[in-house]
């Protein structure tokens, strides 16, 4: 049996009653976030690709991607803040940063719209990989980077194919290939 | 025989948050019997497994509760894991350790709290919240979650901790140690306290097991099991051994989560002088193809995962089986006899997770 | 440290037996799990003693009464009603039926077909 103890509770009651409160003052005081803190997405749009890789593993389904318009939509009261996005994003135009959104009477999506290429757009993305057989020395490194695993490559029988479906036209590819054998089209 | 009556307990009642209906069959005060009704916030999560790909899942799995939302990531990981077999790094596996006994200082805090709030120990109940606000405040710091924390992935981890994160939380987890005491003291060693939970609900060891209960339900007693004994993640590689009280009752179910805390706080610290340097996660290619049941200890007690793929990226099948799932039948037991105003107080003293039962 | 953690294929007549001497050597209910086949059913009931777990592994057929197992384990009517609701198994004689109403949701057996 264990002993009782009279009022253990006392001495830590009478000491909150002469300390400072545990609370701060919220709307006066700032609110101090870390820096992880996962707040909203935010998204850099001159990177954007339109590869709809976030749009597709997004868990709620609060990211439209509109590859002929180039914009990219999100609406952030669907948005859950898993992150999912910043992660599979094959260029890492997505941030997730601190500072909730701001409530609201109704569902409201953000969109963001890709400036314009420039006149001579020198096709860095948006095409899919085609891989001149001549240059090629089946090394596997672009199976490797693929974010969509849509690239096979086959050493011995000296075989590069290509998942038209899986692939969304990143460019990863392309810039990863020490050959430089791989072209967007 | 005395007139029988009953009362209906819940949906809605002051002692829990959650919707857990009671049908209580009186006679005089006294219960003699308990009908269930639960099913108010079903969701059907387990159904979405079939429409999402299985490395989002994650996010949904741990969306699936509030309080052990990293447990059930973790679970659900692991259990994809070894139908891959896919092993994580030993780093992403310590990690995953601190987080997990984090989560079990959190929820063990928590529980405290409304314990001391069904009493009506309303300044012990906010003490308690207060301190687990700490350990909240870590999570913020190392995840960017308060709750959910979305650092699991197939294969590892997703944020890595610097040295200064670990120490902080080694700091902050030295500090609670202190201030755990006075609150431990007045839960163990206060007499009003000790009137209200000693020889109530009293569950005996064959009661337990054939009722199936788990967890901190049937460590209270004396069974010495504890799913983290099985040594997944870095378990394998810590000292301790499971917590364990005698009586049965309350107070020892109390007794026993106290005692967890303390052993939480000393397995973050070994956790964290065993860290090894190293990648947090390997990348994983393909698609899962068998089954698996999984065990992981969450801070309610055993949880069940299972797991059934069939080589395409949408599983045939994941189970959840929440350690309240189990708890609610021996709590079933605990109430016949007990007077109609414990009602409340033994619900609590399972610490029951609706949500996280119905998915 | 390897502890038991295996999948037992059983049958019909095998599985009340088998549940009756879980019971008697001391072994606890672990969970209760359906999974669809095509026009079959796959039931698991998993048992533990200890820090080992077998699962029993049932198949039946789409309209195969199963027997419950809540006359040898009192505590299995939550998983068994979940059974019945969610995939529309037909468990007999249980103790404590909820006859579909565990769940307040708004299709019968949603969990019976796919997506």
């Amino acid at each position: 049996m264990a002993e009782w103890r009279v009022f253990p509770f006392a001495h830590t009651a009478l000491k909150n009653l002469f300390s400072k409160p545990a609370t701060t003052g919220y709307p006066f005081e700032p609110a101090k976030y870390p820096e992880r803190m996962r707040g909203h997405v935010q998204i850099k749009i001159e990177d954007c690709i339109s590869c709809d890789l976030c749009a597709r593993s997004c868990p709620p389904g609060a990211l439209k991607v509109d590859r002929a318009a180039r914009t990219w939509t999100i609406n952030r009261f669907d948005c859950v803040q898993c992150g999912n996005c910043t992660n599979v994003c094959p260029k890492k135009c997505l941030f997730i940063v601190p500072g909730y959104t701001e409530p609201g009477a109704q569902k409201a999506s953000e969109t963001f719209t890709r400036p314009a290429p420039p006149e001579q757009e020198t096709q860095q993305a948006g095409g899919k990989p085609v891989n001149d057989a001549s240059k090629c020395v089946y090394c596997t490194l672009c199976a490797k980077k693929c974010p969509q695993d849509a690239i096979t490559v086959d050493r011995a029988a000296k075989s590069w194919a290509l998942d038209a479906e899986k692939c969304v036209g990143c460019g990863i590819c392309a810039a990863s290939c020490p050959k430089k054998c791989l072209t967007l089209k | 025989m005395a007139k029988r009556s009953i009362v209906p307990f819940g949906p809605q009642h002051p002692v829990l948050p959650e919707p857990v209906h009671l049908d209580l069959v009186l006679e005089d005060e006294t219960v003699v019997e308990a009908v269930p009704s639960i099913g108010f916030v079903h969701r059907g999560l387990e159904k979405l497994v079939e429409i999402k790909d299985f490395k989002e899942y994650v996010y949904i799995a741990e969306r699936v509760c509030g309080i052990c939302s990293f447990g059930h990531g973790m679970g659900y990981c692991q259990s994809v894991e070894h139908i891959m077999g896919v092993e994580p790094p030993r780093r992403a596996n310590y990690l995953r350790t601190i987080w997990m006994e984090m989560s079990r200082v959190h929820s063990h805090l928590l529980w405290l709290g409304l314990l001391a709030d069904a009493m009506g120990f309303e300044s012990l109940f906010m003490e308690s919240w207060r301190l687990r606000e700490k350990i909240l405040d870590m999570f913020d710091l190392t995840t960017g979650g308060r709750v959910i924390f979305s650092v699991n992935c197939i294969g590892g981890v997703l944020k890595d901790m610097d040295s200064g994160m670990l120490k902080a939380i080694s700091d902050t987890i030295d500090e609670m140690e202190k201030e755990l005491r006075p609150i431990a003291e007045a839960f163990l060693r206060d007499y009003t306290v000790g009137v209200r939970l000693r020889g109530l609900g009293v569950l005996k060891p064959e009661q337990a097991i054939l009722a199936g209960a788990v967890g901190p339900m049937l460590r209270s007693c004396g069974i010495a099991y504890d799913a983290r004994k099985l040594g997944y993640a870095a378990y394998n590689e810590l000292e301790f051994e499971p917590v364990t009280a005698s009586d049965g009752d309350s107070y020892a179910r109390c007794e026993v989560r106290i005692q967890e805390i303390y052993q939480s706080f000393a397995l973050i610290r070994q956790a964290i002088s065993k860290i090894p340097e190293g990648p947090i996660r390997v990348p994983v290619k393909g698609n899962p193809n068998g089954e698996y049941f999984m065990r992981i200890e969450q801070p309610r007690g055993e949880a069940i995962y299972y797991v059934k793929a069939n080589g395409t990226k949408f599983l045939d099948r994941f189970r959840l089986r929440t350690p309240t799932t189990s708890n609610i039948p021996p709590m079933l037991e605990l109430m016949k006899g007990c007077q109609l105003a414990d009602v409340p107080l033994l619900i609590l003293t399972i610490d029951p997770c609706i949500s996280c039962t119905e998915r | 440290m390897e502890y038991l953690n295996t999948i037992e294929p059983i049958t019909m007549e095998q599985f009340l037996p088998m549940v009756i001497q879980f019971k008697m050597d001391g072994w606890r209910l672990v969970q209760i799990c359906a999974c669809r086949l095509p026009e079959q059913y796959e039931l698991s009931y998993s048992f533990a003693k200890g820090f080992d777990m077998r699962t029993l592994r049932l198949t039946v057929g789409e309209d195969e009464p199963v027997s419950s197992i809540t006359q040898v384990y009192p505590c299995a009517f939550i998983q068994e009603n979940e059974v019945a609701e969610l995939f529309g198994v037909k468990i007999e004689s249980m103790e404590n039926d909820y006859h579909h109403k565990l769940y307040r949701i708004a299709r019968d057996t949603p969990f019976k077909e796919k997506g």
